[in-house]
């Protein structure tokens, strides 16, 4: 009797320990093992007891040849200070892992299609058609490349993976960033690998955009000439980021044009591309446009906004060089930043660098193809997708000399299997992370050209600025020779002289150097006009790029003041362009005193995105209607396959030049409608759609378009939602949730360099420390904070925190 | 006056034993202490775990909790449904009694099963 009474007690309290131990309890993924997560010893409790705000502490770290120190200013951004620059990079590994480890483990996760292993089910079908994509097995072929070219630049990158895996080495279970202990894991060993994966992320990210699938099925409804006539590739007005008059480094090229095929099956992508982060800026204005007579360079570079922030501030100071800016965690160096001689930055290049094949089958089977006179196979890559509370998943992707097989074919719409070829993934011959590491060192425009030359992949426009009073821009990458309209549609190739294999000339690549208007600049437009000899596609953005170029040639005795002021500019050329139009095609007799008085508020704007406008929410759902009601024939066809859409710029232009055409008909009512009809209905639409917030007298375009800063778990409890900021991508200040100024930086040049920048977040990964997310309402407000270039440790009076690093074994008292 | 030795030596070496081991070496203390001290009814050393294990666990919740000013407690509470700060420590606290309290209840039966019975006495 008491021997089962015991049995009864332990077993409970047995149970009970399990229970609290388990991940997933009850089979529901989303729950964290309660006894682990609420542990106040162990669990997150132990997070909140933030640890950057203790004061002085010191490392013994095996990798370190010299004594480094780390002194930590009063935004938690890190000043690195070190003997070499390989010990100044295991620092920086250190101290990124140190402050934003789960971040970097989950960026390569959601790269290498790996997010089930801590997500469960949920994420399944991410993973898998990540796998198909092959970015893993690109971020291989990366590694193996980078090797093969590094030279002796490989050591001091090597050194930031063991900075790394240093701190994780030392780290224990209950000082585990938050994130693990919710999800029930642990970081593993950092290698080459993961870096590798990262730049894929951003590749990704930022160059595997493409409309192949869309432009094919709109060719084919359309037909040719209709087609051309929406979907002109460049629009005339554009200010290229290479004026015609800078054209002068080029030899002479001559292209065939390439015929044309019409598809006959539907095509529809399985998952929507993600949203177009078009918005990133950058410029440099040479001294004699400036105030003080040296260059200031600009950039911000606009991105998904999360927490933690995309980006990590820091200064690296070695008896070589001193750099500051901003980083991505996992990668060495600084990306965007500058030293005490020069500044540089990037926007996105939207050159289109990824490509769709059908393949010439042999049999059913669909492993073997024709291809230049001879049958290919394909090979298999295992795809072994685990998956957290459930079996593992297996998946066989063929590859083909192109690259894998992404889209399966489907009956129901007659599409083929499509292979993909990018870029970004074939296998690198230069070492693509010398860039940054060796900008952080230039000194010259010759230093900065050289370090350009280690880049491949995604293609960026690299902006530069030197105190010796040269700027210059370069669309920078591998990017190759297409003939014309070559990759814009899904391509049928069965040898290789269909196909492009050479690639633009790295001394041809669009540039500006020292130009007479005494500015360069970017805004992710088209590199230059149809008058450079290399034909081109892209997604290229058509009306920043103008505006950005109209102000900088107009401003004269340029200070940084002004330059802050331009990049949170709202002021647009499509509302200048469009609104007119849409006025003077508007049918004003029947309108009532409410809708007058709307219309009034919107001749009076400024076209300005202000936080505080109410005729920009006018605007923007009134063109949102008219563009609707204007398209309407490509919302119906969406239903069946993928289609692509006119651009705004060129829906403006035929509105002004061709107002007859019937495609302005509303083909959902039985009248003929012209423009004026559908405008006029537009904004009868446009006044019901928003009654009931126009009633609200304080409610402004801020509110009307919100942005939300989500946690890379996308959990609410850590995101911040609804902040209230200005902007439009047509301007700017490209602000459009859930993109925006992911860092906005502005670098005066001279006898002693001067830095400003913010971005939205905080240097914390840590949701309970101060610095995680402290400056978000700052860089709502559009504010700056100076940026310290140190030239000691002991210039920074109140360091929040002390790191002093030692050679030798580790351990850390 | 047992109770309250109790009490003491369950937090006492709860805490040390946390320091150094998961959470469920709290169990390991509660059972040890009880094993030793020894009771004649369950009830007691039952109440005594529970209110031991959540004073441990609520002051350390507590204590951890400060320097922040409650600012990660409050997105935690949220994420995981609770209304505030209160409920978050509260169910912390009752977690860490709970593990106590079945601790020692283990502990008590365990004694049990070496005293001597009242059969064996005669």
């Amino acid at each position: 009797m008491r021997f089962l009474k015991f049995i009864i007690a332990a077993g409970i309290t047995f149970g009970f320990i399990l229970l609290l131990n388990t991940y997933s309890a009850f089979g529901l993924a989303q729950l964290p093992a309660f006894g682990k997560w609420l542990d106040p010893f162990g669990g997150f409790w132990n997070n909140a007891r933030s640890q950057e705000q203790f004061g002085d502490k010191s490392f013994h770290l095996d990798g370190l040849s010299a004594p480094a120190k780390v002194v930590y200013d009063e935004r938690l951004v890190p000043h690195i200070f070190a003997e070499t620059e390989a010990d100044a990079l295991f620092v920086q590994g250190y101290v990124e892992a140190r402050h934003r480890l789960w971040q970097m483990d989950l960026m390569a996760r959601a790269s290498a299609g790996r997010l089930s292993e801590v997500f469960g089910e949920r994420t399944l079908e991410v993973d898998k058609l990540q796998r198909r994509k092959g970015l893993a097995h690109g971020a291989e072929k990366a590694v193996t490349g980078w090797v093969e070219s590094a030279g002796d630049r490989l050591d001091p990158f090597m050194k930031y993976i063991d900075g790394v895996n240093a701190y994780i080495d030392q780290l224990e279970e209950k000082d585990l960033p938050m994130e693990f202990k919710l999800l029930g894991y642990k970081p593993e060993k950092w290698t080459a690998l993961h870096t590798a994966l990262i730049t894929k992320r951003m590749a990704q990210t930022l160059c595997s955009r493409e409309s192949d699938l869309e432009t094919t099925n709109t060719l084919r409804e359309l037909g040719p000439e209709v087609y051309a006539l929406l979907f002109p590739e460049y629009n005339p007005k554009q200010t290229p980021i290479v004026p015609d008059e800078e054209l002068d480094f080029l030899s002479d090229t001559s292209l065939s044009p390439a015929v044309g095929q019409l598809h006959s099956p539907a095509f529809r992508r399985p998952e929507p591309q993600g949203p177009e982060f078009l918005g990133s800026n950058n410029w440099a204005v040479a001294g004699s446009k400036t105030a003080n007579g040296y260059p200031i360079l600009c950039n911000d570079p606009h991105l998904a906004l999360t927490l933690p922030a995309i980006w990590f501030e820091l200064q690296i100071h070695t008896p070589e060089y001193n750099a500051y800016g901003v980083s991505i965690p996992s990668f060495p160096g600084i990306m965007i930043g500058f030293n005490e001689n020069i500044a540089w930055g990037e926007t996105n290049g939207s050159q289109d660098v990824l490509d769709w094949y059908e393949l010439d089958w042999v049999d059913d089977t669909h492993t073997k193809y024709r291809f230049d006179g001879e049958i290919r196979e394909v090979e298999y890559r295992v795809e072994e997708i685990k998956v957290k509370g459930r079996k593992t998943v297996i998946d066989s992707v063929r590859y083909t000399h192109f690259g894998p097989i992404v889209y399966d074919a489907s009956e129901e719409t007659g599409q083929e299997e499509l292979a993909m070829h990018w870029i970004a993934l074939d296998k690198p011959d230069r070492f693509e992370p010398a860039t940054f590491m060796d900008l952080n060192k230039a000194s010259n425009y010759q230093e900065y050209l050289a370090a350009l030359e280690n880049y491949i992949s995604p293609t960026q426009n690299f902006v530069f600025a030197c105190k010796d009073g040269d700027i210059a821009i370069w669309v920078n990458g591998r990017l190759p020779i297409k003939e014309p309209q070559e990759g814009t549609s899904i391509q049928i190739a069965n040898s290789s002289d269909d196909l492009w294999n050479t690639f633009i000339p790295q001394n041809e690549l669009p540039h500006v150097y020292n130009p007479a208007s005494g500015f360069v600049g970017s805004a992710n437009q088209h590199s230059t006009s149809p008058k450079y000899p290399y034909y081109y596609n892209g997604h290229f953005d058509d009306f920043r790029g103008r505006i950005l170029h109209r102000a900088l040639g107009q401003m004269d005795s340029i200070t940084v003041d002004d330059m802050r002021a331009l990049q949170n500019s709202n002021y647009s050329i499509r509302a200048e362009e469009g609104l007119p139009l849409l006025l003077q095609n508007l049918d004003t007799t029947e309108l009532n005193t409410v809708q007058s008085g709307l219309l009034k508020l919107l001749k009076d704007w400024d076209y300005r995105y202000s936080g505080d406008s109410r005729a920009a929410i006018l605007f923007e759902e009134w063109w949102d209607a008219f563009y609707r009601r204007s398209w309407d024939e490509f919302y119906t066809l969406d239903s069946e396959m993928s289609m692509r859409y006119p651009e705004d710029w060129r829906t403006i232009d035929l509105l002004a030049t061709d107002p007859l055409n019937v495609f302005w008909d509303d083909k959902r009512t039985e009248e003929r409608e012209g423009p004026g009809d559908i405008i006029t209905l537009a904004f009868l639409d446009m006044y019901e759609n928003l009654k009931p917030q126009l009633e609200k007298s304080n409610y402004t375009w801020a509110q009307h378009k919100p942005i939300d800063i989500m946690h890379l778990s996308r959990i609410d409890a850590l995101s911040r939602k609804g902040i209230a900021v200005p902007g439009n991508p047509s301007a700017l200040n490209a602000s459009n949730n859930p993109s925006g100024p992911s860092w906005r930086m502005v670098v005066e040049l001279g006898p002693e360099v001067k830095g400003y920048g913010i971005y939205p977040g905080g240097q914390s990964a840590n949701p309970a420390s101060p610095y995680y997310d402290q400056m978000i309402e700052d860089w709502a407000a559009g504010a700056y904070y100076e940026l310290h270039l140190l030239k000691s440790p002991e210039e920074l009076e109140t360091p929040v925190l002390i790191q002093n690093f030692h050679p030798g074994k580790g351990h850390q008292h | 006056m047992k109770f309250l030795l109790q009490l003491l030596l369950i937090i006492g070496l709860g805490f040390l034993a946390q320091l150094f081991f998961p959470f469920w070496a709290l169990v390991l203390a509660a059972f040890v202490v009880v094993m030793l001290l020894g009771y004649n009814k369950p009830f007691l050393p039952f109440l005594g775990g529970l209110l031991a294990g959540a004073i441990l666990w609520g002051g350390m919740a507590w204590y951890q909790n400060m320097p922040n000013d409650g600012v990660l407690a409050e997105r935690i509470s949220t994420l995981m449904g609770f209304g505030g700060i209160g409920a978050l420590l509260g169910i912390t606290a009752l977690l860490g009694g709970l593990l106590a309290a079945l601790g020692s209840l283990s502990g008590f039966y365990f004694r049990q099963l070496f005293r001597p019975s009242a059969k064996a006495a005669k």
